[in-house]
């Protein structure tokens, strides 16, 4: 129960956090995007592993959510790859 | 007839059914909120420059529904750690915690899709933008009333500059140009924010509705076989601690990006 | 008591009737569930056949008329879709033909597949007594039957059903029709959300039952192919079709509440400016509908190949050639299956090192899709085969398919599908592969399931002609679809490719190359003939039919076969054990030539005969 608490105040940390680094200026915004969704993405990875016990869980569970986050990363992925390219060539 | 490993893990996947069907479940909103996400990016990425807006959101009202969200995640496992425990009424207590939290989210959600509907930008036949909150009991056929600023331009418009003093500001409707709101047909930020937070906000309605029906009238079960009970609030717990997962998410990309 | 005749919907002994809406209308038992989808997706299927019917008459004689149906079309439908004669408009046309492709996948035959055979046969092949999830299960098929009354009524609604092709393309899919609110298109996509949702919960249900309630000994690799089938099936629906629902979703959105979310900047309508905000993405919806949509099509093939290797395996009387070869090809066609989608989006200008990566892992997912089709080639040789109507459609089925996925190859490249790409050639390649092949599959499963669900045996003699003509004619249809393709004629053209034939001589279509639409279109209504000695089987056989004298008419070897006849509710009078592998056929040293799965293990007693074959 105490663990609970301390990821639900890491949690609320992360998320005034993440407010703080998407107000700053680093210099170029796509570090910005990196720092607050890679923030996001802790905060994720605590919940995903505390609340909903991933960390403890069997094999089978942990191999389904791997192949998920593989088709997932792939069709993100590749439908941003397969964006018409800047540099088209115009025939006369 | 009675299906097997409903209660008792089986052997060799150490998982009860609904365990695996849960799981099986949340791949698949995996999936479906992923396909979401990979539309905000595409759309934005290939987004012509100055026409996607930055700060139409309230990120401190975003701030208080992630952190009351994250409560309710975590009083909604204690209320099943204490219920795996023996000790039915903290579950109850806790529990009803986890419902009070969600019910506060979705408040704060519907008013801040009800500001967003009354929210309008205002073009003038001269030129000018103005852009604020409508006051509906001093609006009449003849003038608009809103409660907001005058614009610089579309810039200012698609990035409004912070901690500006809202006043009031009358037009005549003969000068309107163009009168919009901040609804889902706004642009495609607008409808994305409507889309991605209304289907959370469904998954919330449909995750609460749940946890509470077997924290209410279902709540009999735990008399009669308490340990399939306790299976059916983890799940639904799982399901909740997803919910709170992919609002993690929501709110850092509309509200801070 | 019970009547001689076991009823498998009757209630277990000690409980109170339960009456006829909870026998047969909200049972959770999966085999009324599975009896539910069989009947409804049959329907759906003949339904979809009819509308094919009516486009080929206007492919082949485009303007005349339709007889029988034409007047009463204009009657029902009204004066925009068909003419007071009877001749059909453009917009019906090209509605007919997004709904014949959405009804024939999603309404026909992938519920027949994972809905109908899934159900009834998967719990019992693994020694279940039901699905995991029986109430589940009965919410997949209710979701279902509304997908499928909301696509039905799209036709009878102002304007008519979704016209924009069943891959419902934007912009064309959001601006077709801006007269009617709702319209067809918005009917196909509440229609698809429900859909798509009985689909979840079924494949949910599928995964979890194959996980968690195999018999007592039946590990992995002593499952039924059949059930790997529909193991790897259930993680392709589950994983592949959420990013459709999210298309759909979006799409919706565009279609009712203004936004642009696939909708470009810019577009002009019919001349006018279209009012909406832009920036939006056609790729996009390209990109989500063929994330699912390829998939989809191993979603059509694999069930079916399940179904054919269980027939084939018992009619040969010998195990499966290379049972290994096809799980791993299973398992590594369904992973392959997620990355090579933009083989459908060649033509879309993506850059050339990402058509490349997509024609590379098509190119690799060829090879499963032969070993498994080898392996089932395999199967036959040296096997006793016994030719009867299952057997002969599963054989039928496996040219069929060859001729169906090796067509697909100059599809797979980048290069010749710029020639081939929305014309007929593909229509060939695919129908080949759903038609003569994933359909035969799941003639040869009706045919060899049906005395295990009805304790008779359908015709055999008229099983045969059903086979045969079927055969012939569904050929006649499909093989000239290649020809006019490789010659240019376009898809989902209303007038058949008549208006290239202006430019005969030139750049145009030959008269043979359009006469070969009244070759096509004749063998359709004669395949539509040939499927009538079917029905009529199907039907008479549940009273008529030759009853079975045994639980195994087959003397297969797979557990389904050891329930009482038809199974009762709980499927097994006593828990399954099992001993060996599902295709134990022609063991030396056995008395007889199969040994079911759960048969212990004893010393054949000297005095032991042949079994009794019916």
């Amino acid at each position: 129960m105490r663990r609970h608490l301390l990821i639900a105040v890491a949690l609320a940390a992360g998320t005034v956090t993440t407010i703080w680094t998407s107000q700053t200026d680093f210099g170029s915004f796509s570090l910005n995007v990196a720092m607050t969704l890679g923030i996001a993405g802790a905060q994720a990875v605590m919940v995903a592993a505390f609340f909903m016990h991933l960390l403890s869980e069997k094999k089978m569970i942990c191999c389904l959510l791997v192949f998920t986050a593989f088709f997932f990363v792939m069709m993100m992925g590749l439908t941003l790859l397969a964006r018409l390219p800047a540099n088209v060539v115009h025939y006369k | 007839m009675e299906i097997p490993h409903t209660v008792e893990p089986r052997e060799d996947t150490g998982l009860y059914n609904a365990k695996v069907g849960v799981w099986l479940f949340l791949a698949s909103e995996v999936m479906l909120f992923g396909a979401l996400f990979s539309s905000y990016i595409l759309l934005r990425v290939g987004a012509d420059p100055g026409t996607w807006p930055r700060h139409w959101l309230d990120y401190k009202l975003g701030a208080v529904n992630t952190i009351v969200l994250i409560i309710s995640s975590v009083t909604n496992v204690i209320a099943w750690a204490n219920l795996k425990m023996g000790s039915f009424r903290k579950y109850r207590n806790y529990q009803a915690l986890t419902i009070l939290c969600a019910l506060v989210f979705l408040g704060i959600k519907s008013g801040e899709y009800y500001g967003k509907f009354h929210h309008y930008t205002i073009r003038l036949t001269d030129g000018r933008i103005a852009d604020g909150h409508l006051q509906k009991n001093e609006t009449t056929k003849d003038k608009v009333v809103i409660e907001g600023w005058w614009r610089e331009g579309e810039a200012a418009v698609m990035d409004p500059p912070a901690n500006v003093e809202e006043k009031k500001i009358e037009i005549e409707r003969g000068k309107i140009a163009d009168m919009r709101n901040y609804g889902p047909s706004r642009n495609n930020f607008a409808g994305l924010y409507f889309t991605m937070t209304g289907l959370h906000v469904l998954h919330v309605i449909g995750g609460i509705l749940v946890i509470f029906a077997i924290w209410g009238p279902l709540n009999g079960m735990w008399k009669s076989d308490p340990r399939r009970y306790t299976n059916r609030v983890e799940v639904a717990g799982l399901f909740w601690s997803f919910v709170d997962l992919v609002w993690l998410f929501i709110f850092p990309t509309f509200y801070l990006l | 008591m019970e009547t001689q005749q076991h009823d498998s919907s009757r209630a277990p002994e000690g409980h109170h009737d339960p009456g006829f809406w909870t026998r047969h209308i909200f049972s959770t038992d999966h085999k009324v569930i599975g009896m539910q989808y069989a009947v409804t997706a049959l329907f759906f299927l003949l339904f979809g056949f009819f509308l094919m019917l009516m486009m080929r008459w206007q492919l082949a004689y485009p303007g005349h008329p339709i007889p029988l149906v034409g007047k009463a079309l204009s009657r029902i439908l009204g004066a925009d879709m068909a003419t007071k004669e009877g001749v059909m408009s453009p917009d019906l046309y090209n509605s007919f033909g997004a709904m014949h492709g959405t009804i024939m996948v999603f309404l026909a035959v992938v519920p027949l597949l994972a809905g109908a055979f899934g159900n009834f046969v998967m719990p019992l092949q693994i020694g279940a007594p039901d699905m995991a999830f029986p109430r589940l299960n009965m919410m997949s098929y209710q979701v279902y039957f509304l997908g499928g009354v909301t696509m039905f009524a799209s036709f009878f609604i102002p304007g008519g059903a979704a016209k924009s092709g069943w891959t419902s393309y934007s912009p064309l899919a959001s601006v077709n029709d801006m007269v009617h609110h709702p319209n067809g298109q918005t009917f196909w996509l509440i229609g698809m959300i429900f859909l798509i949702t009985s689909s979840l919960l079924g494949s949910i249900n599928t995964i979890s039952t194959i996980i968690q309630l195999r018999a007592k000994g039946l590990t992995w690799m002593r499952l039924p192919f059949f059930v790997w089938a529909q193991f790897v099936t259930g993680f392709l629906l589950l994983l592949a079709f959420p990013p459709l629902e999210a298309a759909g979703c979006l799409q919706l959105m565009d279609n009712v509440f203004g936004t642009s979310f696939f909708l470009p900047t810019g577009l002009v309508v019919s001349g006018q400016p279209l009012h909406v905000a832009g920036g939006g993405s056609p790729l996009l919806w390209q990109h989500l509908f063929w994330f699912l949509a390829h998939p989809e099509v191993y979603v059509l093939i694999l069930p079916a190949m399940g179904m054919v290797a269980e027939v084939i395996a018992n009619n040969t009387r010998k195990p499966l050639w290379g049972y290994k070869s096809l799980v791993y090809g299973s398992l590594s066609l369904g992973f392959m299956s997620f990355i090579v989608w933009a083989h459908h989006m060649y033509l879309t200008g993506m850059g050339i090192r990402i058509a490349t990566f997509f024609q590379t892992t098509t190119m690799m997912i060829s090879i499963p899709s032969v070993v498994i089709l080898t392996a089932l080639l395999m199967s036959l040789w040296g096997g006793s085969i016994r030719l009867n109507t299952p057997m002969l459609f599963a054989v039928g089925f496996l040219p069929m398919f060859g001729i169906g996925g090796l067509s697909g190859l100059p599809l797979g490249f980048n290069a010749s599908d710029i020639q081939l790409h929305d014309s007929y050639y593909v229509i060939g390649h695919f129908h080949y592969v759903v038609a003569p092949g994933t359909i035969f599959a799941i003639f040869a499963g009706l045919y060899y399931w049906y005395p295990k669900a009805t304790g008779r045996m359908m015709n055999e003699y008229w099983g045969k002609v059903h086979f045969g003509l079927s055969m012939l004619f569904i050929n006649l249809v499909f093989m000239p679809m290649f020809i006019q393709g490789l010659a240019g004629m376009s898809r989902r053209l209303y007038d058949g490719g008549a208006t290239y034939a202006q430019a005969a001589g030139v750049t145009g279509l030959s008269p043979f190359i359009l006469g070969l639409n009244k070759v096509i279109s004749l063998a359709a209504l004669a395949l539509a003939l040939a499927q009538i000695p079917f029905i009529i089987n199907f039907f008479w056989s549940i009273k008529h039919g030759r009853k079975v004298t045994s639980d195994n008419p087959w003397d297969a070897t797979t557990l389904e076969w050891q329930t009482p006849t038809p199974p009762p509710h709980g499927n097994f009078d006593k828990p399954m054990e099992v001993f060996r592998g599902p295709y134990e056929y022609s063991v030396p040293g056995k008395s007889r030539d199969f040994t079911p799965q759960n048969e212990p293990e004893q010393p054949e007693p000297a005095a032991h005969g042949n079994s009794a074959h019916s």
